[in-house]
């Protein structure tokens, strides 16, 4: 494991998420295979701390989109992730 | 390769989940309109969770597919497919696959404290001191310290995994099994280590 997926999965180990949600959250953070990205996310989850329940948030909302079918609530999700994004961008 | 990429690959390979690839569609397009700029890598995140969230997330560069990984607890209990009514599994013993040869531990889905909702967690002790969980997924266990007093924290929590498993050392070292040290007054915080009794081999 390199230094940044540590340094996220002290991140997440530190925040509030219950053992479930931070296995989910992990669960999609060990999908990242770009170095620069996985230092980048480390860096947000350790000056933003908030992230990483938006993050977590985000992954367990689209699994109950997903899992019921539900497009409108897929487009309400990522329609509230472009507007995050739009808001830490700025 | 690329996460916009993975998305396409997710879109064409189940072209009849309609559904699924209108929201990785979707998805994608988010990360087109972030390219390049600096939150970019938090795009990529969160589209990444758009494919765990809807099961497409193996396709990681240069990775041939080899079909859905067989965890213990799908070994006794093969009802793991989507839409499947998932059952704990039921008899006393679970085999866990090491590199080391399988390995035979007490089925601590009787003893556990909880499964998570998406039956890929248990946890199977948690107190103030500790806690320990086992990740169907890579079939690992990882005891978190919360204690400041790490060493006794540490001797207790080996202690009952240990109990709850029935294994020996011998055999819990051929686990895949990490601590984490989660304390900020303590020097070690963060710090990820192995079984305590692992140098006594």
């Amino acid at each position: 494991m390199n230094d940044a997926f540590k340094r996220i999965e002290v991140a997440v180990e530190r925040s509030g998420l219950s053992i479930a949600d931070k296995a989910g959250l992990m669960k999609v953070i060990g999908q990242i295979d770009d170095p620069s990205a996985a230092a980048a996310i480390a860096e947000l989850f350790e000056s933003r701390p908030d992230w990483i329940v938006r993050v977590s948030d985000n992954y367990k909302a689209k699994q109950a989109a997903f899992a019921a079918n539900d497009l409108s609530l897929m487009e309400s999700i990522i329609a509230q992730e472009e507007a995050e994004l739009e808001k830490l961008e700025q | 390769m690329m996460v916009m990429e993975r998305l396409d690959l997710g879109i064409q390979r189940n072209e009849h989940e309609v559904f699924l690839d209108n929201g990785l569609a979707r998805e994608r397009s988010v990360l087109d309109r972030f390219k390049g700029k600096k939150t970019k890598a938090i795009a990529a995140v969160l589209a990444l969770s758009s494919l765990v969230a809807c099961g497409r997330q193996d396709h990681k560069s240069g990775e041939v597919e080899h079909g859905p990984k067989v965890t213990a607890a799908e070994q006794v209990n093969p009802h793991r497919e989507q839409g499947a009514e998932w059952a704990a599994p039921r008899g006393d013993y679970l085999e866990i696959k090491t590199a080391s040869g399988d390995v035979r531990v007490k089925n601590f889905y009787k003893t556990d404290k909880y499964v998570t909702q998406d039956h890929e967690t248990v946890v199977l002790a948690e107190n103030e001191n500790y806690s320990i969980s086992y990740y169907a997924g890579d079939e690992g266990f990882i005891i978190t310290l919360f204690s400041a007093d790490t060493a006794a924290a540490r001797t207790a929590a080996e202690s009952e995994l240990l109990d709850q498993l029935g294994v020996s050392r011998d055999d819990a070292l051929k686990l895949n099994v990490n601590e984490r040290i989660l304390n900020k007054n303590s020097p070690d915080d963060g710090k990820l280590m192995g079984l305590s009794f692992h140098g006594d081999k």
